[in-house]
């Protein structure tokens, strides 16, 4: 597997892709020369120098630190939501599917009722009612999102579940717990990898679009998506101030969904 | 893998084509380069425009769905949008201009020693855009209705509507207004158009409710009229044929639906409307990118037309201590927020109410930029950062609040950032969040606050109704009334107030009132506002503003 992703180009450019985001998240305070959210009007827009290197904002804070930290913001949130997503849709959608009868029809119930309501009006719903802050952020997205991901789970556990070696497990006796844990989900993974891996990029998108609302994040933090938002009134005079962080989320979004597709080619190549 | 390298080129041109199409206004073009291109403008037209222009668009956040009624209360409209359009279609008995009252409905007026009784003279020949004959009925109608209207409001937009005790028509266009008791206020109040703008009688049932005609008819004696609307959110006015006063250049103007700030300066620079009015209505930095384009007009109001400010919740931690107010006061700096994020055209504001209006030129003491006096007043107050994260305690208690604002203009969400960031210099952690005004408004009603930015009501409602609504009786306004709220007889003193009717004796509470909101800091000023317009000089050539500034006059623009 490992060397087959070496050996895949878009693979390998998604990962260094991936990997770069990475790194300027975790070594952030090395990277960033000034502090991302320290205010000073005096120096609005101030022009690229050694101290600003992509100048400064309305509000006299520097561009490249804001961008930099925004790194750990888009990856410090999609990451842990999409494993709290995991977690959940995973164990849900797996009992779900190999319980199956009622239980099933009742998951299916529930799930078409949360499909039916769009992403955005439940995140907005619950961020009105849960007021703003990254762990409501999170809540909202999981809240909104887990079905989608239950849903996947369930179709791959069906079809795994009335395979051969499963109805040989159960005669030899395996207990239910065995079955899912040592046979169903260690087989189903690696497509599960797959689709975690390209829903990265799109629940990233997600949260970037959120706080580009003004929805989650507090104010003046330096997430991309509201550092776009707040760029938004200097189209005109500072078009860069939309320009960087558009391309940082590209870039991600981007590396995540080569990587993800990549993946998915390499584990399914019949798919394509 | 192609496909998707093909996908990726794509979006990186179009990323660059954004760059380079935005990187054009970045470089300055001189004014010799404009004049060689005559017929290419950023509106993209293409041909000089033959013909004087008699029709113009501009843009509002809201629409007009609250109908036309003139008694705008958070009962009656969840927006106040209506409020800056009144003055072209509706029309007061007096009219108010750089602190003076001039005629307008009626052309003469007489007071009463006492202040007790208000005898208007009216014009004659005036008809309302239905039909309707002005005359003394119709005013003393007006008059009773507006206090009914009002609801739990009466009072509060305009103190006098609680003080009518009889109309009385003299003759045909002579009416009588006999009052509870006086009010220093009372012909500014007689100004405002919301409420006191005279409506045709039809506008009223015989029940003595308000007709369902006024929400598709505005039946007033101003220079327009409503006309229709179309499916695109666009409201249309012509002018009113039975209009009293002057000709304008504009026989039709449009009012197109715009929310976002941003989507509107688009909206103006693409053509696809002529003007964009109010301060809200625009950043500061788009102002000032109109303001350097030869294709775009701007102007700004003389007058300053309200304060913005911060109120301090006084019955809370931690601003429930004078010396935190105080020092708040010391430790922003107003002149760097002015010039920077105001671009000056916000002047920094030393006191609550701008000198230039009536009784509020007293003496007072300016709060200078000083973080070093800052700190000492919290430290007196034993605020000290005991466990190092540079945030103050006492008592175990942070110095912490939570800043509420109206959000929706980049100016707030930046002087919010801006003011968060200079208390916490001084060890002050402020969490600022920014709601849509009714939201706002419900949470400072609830007392669920810390600190909140605001503006004062502006021209003519300040000094007169903002001081009344300080009464904590009145509980329309929770923040005014934090002004005195800290003096036993707060409530009295305006009480007593609002009953004067000697100058002097006016004046003498002013300086009272005043020093005490001054002293006890209350509130912070941050600065004066003053009104602003930006429009396409290819059609408007002026425009001047009205003797109170936010109000749209269509009327008074003058056309190419």
């Amino acid at each position: 597997m490992l060397k087959k992703i070496y050996k895949n180009k878009q693979a390998m450019v998604g990962l260094i892709m991936i990997f770069i985001v990475l790194f300027i998240a975790v070594f952030a305070p090395i990277i960033a020369i000034n502090d991302p959210e320290e205010i000073n009007p005096m120096n609005k827009f101030v022009k690229t120098s050694p101290h600003y290197p992509l100048g400064a904002d309305q509000l006299g804070r520097c561009v490249f630190s804001r961008l930099v930290y925004g790194a750990r913001y888009s990856l410090g949130i999609s990451i842990p939501t999409l494993f709290i997503l995991a977690l959940i849709s995973i164990s849900i959608g797996t009992i779900s599917a190999y319980l199956g009868g009622r239980f099933d029809d009742i998951f299916s119930i529930i799930s078409d009722i949360f499909m039916a309501f769009p992403p955005l009006i439940v995140v907005l719903s619950l961020v009105g009612a849960l007021g703003q802050g990254i762990r409501n952020i999170v809540a909202a997205v999981v809240f909104s999102m887990w079905v989608w991901f239950a849903k996947i789970v369930r179709s791959f556990v069906l079809m795994e579940k009335n395979k051969e070696y499963i109805i040989a497990s159960k005669i030899a006796g395996c207990s239910d717990y065995k079955i899912i844990m040592s046979h169903i989900i260690p087989n189903i993974l690696p497509s599960l990898i797959v689709c975690f891996s390209t829903g990265i990029a799109g629940l990233m998108l997600m949260i970037s679009g959120f706080s580009f609302l003004g929805l989650g994040i507090e104010a003046g933090a330096a997430e991309w998506g509201s550092m776009l938002s707040s760029g938004r009134a200097y189209l005109y005079s500072h078009p860069s101030l939309i320009v960087y962080p558009g391309i940082c989320i590209l870039f991600t979004a981007a590396g995540f969904n080569l990587f993800g597709e990549a993946l998915r080619d390499i584990i399914s190549p019949k798919e394509v | 893998m192609e496909k998707k390298l093909i996908a990726m080129i794509f979006a990186v041109l179009i990323m660059l084509s954004l760059l380079a199409g935005c990187s054009r206004s970045t470089e300055p073009v001189n004014n010799e380069e404009k004049e060689n291109i005559p017929n290419q403008n950023s509106v993209g037209e293409t041909e000089e425009i033959a013909t004087k222009t008699s029709e113009i668009t501009l843009c509002e956040s809201w629409g007009f769905e609250n109908g036309f009624a003139t008694v705008i209360t958070p009962e009656t409209s969840t927006n106040f949008g209506l409020n800056f359009y009144l003055a072209n279609f509706y029309e007061t008995l007096v009219n108010y201009e750089d602190g003076e009252i001039l005629p307008s409905l009626a052309k003469s007026w007489e007071v009463s020693e006492d202040g007790l009784i208000y005898t208007f003279y009216l014009k004659e020949g005036v008809k309302f855009s239905d039909g309707a004959d002005f005359n003394a009925e119709v005013v003393k109608k007006n008059l009773e209705m507006i206090p009914r209207l009002s609801g739990a409001y009466n009072g509060s937009v305009a103190l006098i509507t609680a003080l009518f005790k009889e109309i009385n028509v003299i003759d045909e266009y002579t009416v009588e207004v006999h009052m509870s008791s006086p009010y220093y206020g009372a012909l500014h109040d007689f100004a405002k158009l919301n409420p006191m703008a005279m409506v045709s009688p039809n506008a009223f049932n015989e029940d003595n409710t308000l007709s369902d005609k006024i929400f598709t008819n505005t039946m007033g004696t101003g220079p327009y009229m409503y006309d229709s609307q179309s499916d695109e959110k666009i409201y249309t006015f012509i002018s009113n044929p039975n209009y009293h006063g002057g000709k304008s250049d504009i026989i039709k103007f449009n009012v197109k639906v715009i929310p976002d700030q941003e989507a509107k300066a688009l909206a103006l620079r693409k053509g696809e409307i002529d003007m964009i009015f109010g301060f809200a209505q625009i950043s500061y930095d788009g102002f000032k990118v109109f303001s350097d384009d030869n294709n775009f007009g701007t102007n700004i109001s003389d007058t300053p037309i309200r304060t913005r400010f911060f109120g301090f919740n006084l019955s809370k931690e931690p601003f429930n201590d004078k010396n935190v107010r105080l020092a708040v006061n010391h430790a922003i700096d107003k002149e760097n927020i002015s010039k920077n994020i105001f671009y000056d055209i916000e002047k920094k504001a030393d006191t609550f109410f701008n000198s230039e209006l009536p009784y509020c030129d007293v003496e007072l003491k300016p709060y200078e930029y000083n973080v070093d006096k800052a700190i000492q007043l919290l430290e007196q107050s034993g605020y000290v950062d005991t466990d190092g994260d540079g945030i103050r305690e006492k008592d175990g208690n942070k110095l912490e609040g939570e800043l509420l604002y109206i959000s929706g203009s980049s100016v707030t969400d930046d002087l919010a950032l801006t003011v968060k960031s200079f208390l916490n210099k001084i060890g002050m952690d402020i969490k600022v969040t920014g709601l849509d005004m009714m939201a706002w408004y419900a949470k400072t009603q609830a007392d669920e606050f810390a600190i909140a930015g605001r503006e004062t009501y502006g021209i003519p409602s300040d000094p007169f109704t903002s001081i009344s609504n300080m009464n904590t009786q009145t509980k329309v306004d929770n923040i005014l009334a934090q002004a005195l709220i800290h003096l036993e007889d707060g409530d009295e003193i305006i009480n007593k107030l609002n009953t004067l009717v000697k100058e002097n004796e006016i004046q003498e509470e002013y300086d009272f009132i005043l020093n005490e909101i001054h002293s006890n800091s209350p509130f912070v000023p941050i600065s004066h506002i003053k009104e602003l317009i930006v429009y396409n000089s290819k059609k408007i050539d002026a425009y001047e503003f009205d003797g109170q500034p936010s109000n749209i006059r269509i009327d008074f623009l003058k056309v190419k």
